[in-house]
């Protein structure tokens, strides 16, 4: 449903536009994040810890660097004009002492290799707008939009808030890409300026889902039902499904009974893939789960097999 | 014997190289006139010696925007030499009288003729090709994904100066299944954009195999891999391989 989102005059605050926000990525021609072709905008920050996290310079709330050893050619360029002395080289290529940097950007600057790199840039709702305008006319040929993924856009409500009324205003579609993990008063408030939500659902037992993702999962379940009676927007319901986690038939039998009666358009079933791996360690930190095989085709389809048995509209992969 | 109608009245100016040509101009706006980081005596010198002991000087050169991004202040230079080109054409006439015009059928003239040319203000050193096709960027140098550099390319108006070849290349993956609908999505825009040519290359397991023992020859080669696309050199050995294993099975 779509809501006029234009303010009576006068009510809307003169400098909202320049509200800012932390966003480390916006991906054009994103054709995996909603219907048709759109712009995906990351937010950073995220109230989950999930471990198979494929993006996981959006967990953190604060810009960080990320060093791309195989980009890196020893040249030491990044080594002198590091004031703080964060950056040094080691035998295994090149180290950042996170404690010790300032992010003051000069490394960045002097690489020659674009080896490092800046995660989170804070950026104002018109110069996010004006970045997704410029495919408008691909929305328009493909039924595509704007949407807002992470991290958990609404960790940064405000900002979040105001980019939706915004893109409203300019007449795109909007999909959020949500955690669930937010207060249902934040998730209210951004509704009616969204036309699709990407509602994930890691876990529906507790106690799994607080291994898999560091919360328990009390709060999303409830903001997903309310989101779904508040009627406003559709809603598609994603599932990553993760090797030895939630890949059971007797699991998948039970979500599939669970999600029936809920009035979700679709869901989506995300396969594991390990794809960000490498990103952890551009980040310095450990990958969680290894040893995990990404799931076959014929068990996926299987899975699929499992919810259109109950009736249920489901895809993989979008 | 057949009448002919048709009578060729024009002779063509091949046009090749010129995003080369528009990426040095924005070069030279941006770090000499703007920046006022060197003389343009001291460029064209770095030019001369092929850059060679200046390597500062291209990297700055080589960080100074570029056709392809989505960018007006490189985009708008392509336009603007396209424009003058023709105008300057314009003004000729062949020995029978008809028109001449700029014609960008150079085919891959702008690989061979690269050979033969010096360094340029672009950063480009010399030998090294020019920009693909006409109106490709240069290779390696759009960073923001297919539908910037249509929007880049449609920037150069192809009825003022003519046949502008455009290459393009896609993981097979991007033309299958639910990605197929978005492709097809994509080529209807990029008709609605007044864009007169485009042509596709699929990416092949010998590149891939390449970019991993030389990945600093590929900076941008994107993979499609599950749900998203990234840069190939970026990604673990082991997920490199496992792309190379089913890339032939998506033709």
């Amino acid at each position: 449903m779509l809501l006029d989102s234009r303010e009576p005059a006068g009510s809307a605050d003169k400098g909202s536009t320049e509200t800012k926000g932390l966003v480390f990525n916006i991906q054009r021609y994103s054709i995996h994040d909603g219907p048709g072709i759109r712009s995906t905008v990351f937010f950073k920050g995220c109230p989950l810890r999930c471990k198979w996290c494929s993006n996981p310079e959006s967990l953190n709330p604060l810009a960080e660097l990320m060093v791309r050893e195989v980009r890196c050619n020893g040249c030491g360029r990044c080594i002198k004009v590091c004031a703080p002395g964060a950056l040094s080289l080691a035998a295994s290529g090149l180290r950042l002492d996170r404690g010790k940097c300032d992010l003051c950007l000069k490394c960045i600057e002097a690489c020659w290799e674009d080896a490092i790199e800046l995660a989170g840039r804070q950026m104002s709702v018109e110069e996010v707008v004006e970045e997704c305008s410029k495919d408008e006319l691909f929305y328009r040929n493909s039924g595509g939009g704007v949407t807002l993924s992470g991290g958990e856009p609404l960790l940064q409500a405000d900002f979040a808030l105001e980019l939706l009324r915004n893109l409203k205003e300019r007449g795109f579609s909007t999909a959020l890409d949500t955690c669930g993990h937010i207060p249902w008063e934040t998730l209210e408030k951004a509704l009616p300026y969204i036309d699709l939500v990407l509602f994930d659902v890691k876990h529906i037992d507790s106690q799994e889902h607080h291994d898999g993702t560091g919360t328990d999962n009390k709060l999303i379940l409830s903001n997903l039902e309310k989101a779904v009676a508040a009627g406003k927007s559709r809603i598609w319901i994603r599932v990553p499904v993760i090797p030895s986690y939630n890949d059971s038939d007797r699991y998948m039998q039970s979500l599939a009974g669970r999600l029936q009666g809920m009035k979700a358009e679709k869901v989506s079933l995300l396969g594991y893939h390990e794809w960000g791996r490498a990103k952890y360690q551009s980040l310095g930190r450990a990958y969680q789960l290894s040893g995990r095989t990404p799931l076959t085709s014929e068990r996926m389809c299987q899975i699929i097999g499992i919810f259109k048995a109950k009736g249920l509209d489901v895809t993989e992969g979008y | 014997m057949r009448d002919w109608n048709y009578m060729p009245d024009y002779r063509d100016v091949t046009l090749f190289g010129l995003n080369t040509v528009a990426d040095s101009l924005t070069a030279v706006k941006k770090v000499v006139f703007e920046d006022k980081k060197v003389t343009m005596k001291q460029l064209v010198e770095a030019l001369k010696n092929n850059w060679k002991g200046q390597e500062e000087l291209r990297q700055m050169c080589l960080r100074a925007p570029k056709f392809g991004n989505d960018d007006d202040f490189a985009d708008l230079t392509s336009r603007e030499v396209a424009r003058r080109l023709e105008e300057e054409t314009a003004k000729c006439k062949t020995n029978w009288g008809g028109s001449v015009h700029i014609d960008g059928t150079a085919a891959t003239a702008w690989w061979s003729f690269g050979r033969v040319c010096g360094a340029t203000a672009d950063g480009r050193m010399l030998g090294d090709p020019f920009n693909d096709g006409t109106i490709s960027p240069m290779a390696g140098r759009d960073k923001k994904g297919p539908t910037a550099v249509l929007r880049s390319v449609a920037k150069v108006d192809p009825l003022i100066s003519w046949n502008h070849l455009f290459n393009q290349s896609f993981m097979p993956q991007f033309l299958v299944g639910h990605n197929a609908e978005s492709f097809a999505q994509y080529l209807k825009t990029f008709a609605d954009m007044g864009i007169h040519h485009i042509q596709f290359s699929t990416v092949n397991r010998e590149t891939l195999e390449d970019a991993q023992e030389h990945p600093e020859k590929y900076p941008t080669l994107m993979v499609r891999v599950a749900g998203f696309a990234a840069y190939f050199i970026d990604l673990d050995r082991n997920i490199q391989d496992s792309i190379i294993a089913r890339t032939p099975q998506c033709f």
